[in-house]
């Protein structure tokens, strides 16, 4: 009865074991092409089209130029003007932004450009115009007189997806 | 075959088994949570910002300045014509143009005596100042300034000042007595 005990366990591991071995793993390998990888980029140029002329500022006076800010690199892309220019020195100096639509002052519209806030996704590698117009208020007092300023911005361009 | 009560040890081994799974669990639960809040945010913390700056060329401003009244002043005293009873009994100031014509000169008189007088002399150059209704009781000192003033729309701006002293020196002929202006 042993030996039949033994036997049928002996049956049993070999069934099993035989059943493990009968199956066959089968892979297969592939390779793709080389290929490199490269990260994209993003610059801005920020010129004057048309530079404005803020000498001899009287209360009430409006001056404008023209900036042409163009995009380089990889994907579409948004700009941002700030509201800090260093306008603030001079009592009554304000600096505000509207599109324009070509290099000369006689192209700016009165469509305003939000400081501090991102634009509308503009084409790859696209040109945009905006008109800088620099004022001093009608109420500046008379301790502004030949006060001076330096009036610097900074355009900020951040990349969008190409989808 | 166990007893339907577990046994102390038996309990204790159980326990901690569960312990232990529940703080295995624990890591994998949160970065299942981390992968659900990724794909959930519509994938924005797969996509990279990159940012440049570019500054426009600087422009300098500077505000304009209200020319002022030029050169220094003239200091004239005007005899009365009286003969033997002459004296300079009144006093001329002149002054030059500013560069730009303004909107009017205005002189501002500080007397000794504290007198204080605005005379607006409009664009006139000249300004006699006994006929400015100067009074003076006494042998008095006065500071003269004439600024060059522009108007605007909504403020005024005032130049620079040319200053100039003046003495109404008190004298008596007889019992009367008169005054002789003179710069000081």
């Amino acid at each position: 009865m042993r030996r039949l005990w033994i036997a049928l366990a002996t049956a049993v591991v070999l069934t099993l074991a035989g059943g493990t071995a009968a199956f066959a793993a089968w892979s297969r390998t592939a390779s793709t092409a080389a290929t490199s990888l490269t990260a994209g980029d993003i610059s801005l140029s920020a010129t004057w089209a048309t530079a404005p002329t803020l000498t001899a500022l009287t209360p009430g006076a409006t001056r404008q130029g023209v900036a042409k800010l163009t995009h380089s690199g990889n994907g579409r892309w948004q700009y941002q003007l700030p509201s800090s220019t260093g306008a603030s020195t001079m009592s009554g100096l304000t600096v505000a932004y509207t599109t324009a639509t070509g290099t000369a002052t006689s192209s700016c519209t009165t469509t305003a450009v939000a400081a501090d806030a991102w634009s509308a996704t503009q084409a790859n590698g696209s040109t945009v115009y905006v008109c800088v117009t620099v004022s001093l208020s009608t109420t500046a007092p008379s301790t502004v007189q030949s006060t001076p300023a330096s009036i610097a911005i900074v355009v900020q361009a951040r990349n969008q997806p190409t989808n | 075959m166990q007893s339907a009560a577990a046994t102390a040890p038996q309990r204790t081994a159980r326990r901690g088994w569960r312990r232990r799974a529940r703080h295995a669990g624990r890591p994998a639960a949160v970065l299942l949570a981390v992968v659900a809040a990724l794909v959930l945010g519509g994938g924005g913390a797969a996509w990279a910002w990159w940012t440049v700056g570019s500054t426009l060329p600087t422009v300098a401003a500077a505000a304009a300045a209200v020319p002022p009244p030029t050169g220094t002043f003239g200091c004239t005293p005007r005899s009365n014509g009286g003969g033997l009873l002459a004296y300079n009994s009144s006093l001329d100031l002149t002054w030059g143009a500013a560069t730009t014509t303004p909107t009017r000169y205005l002189v501002h008189v500080v007397g000794s005596d504290g007198t204080v007088l605005d005379v607006d002399a409009g664009t006139a150059l000249t300004l006699n100042l006994v006929n400015t209704d100067l009074d003076p009781s006494a042998t008095t000192t006065y500071t003269v300034t004439v600024v060059a003033q522009k108007a605007y729309t909504s403020v005024t701006w005032s130049s620079t000042a040319l200053t100039q002293t003046v003495k109404a020196t008190r004298k008596t002929f007889i019992i009367f007595p008169y005054y002789e202006m003179s710069c000081a």
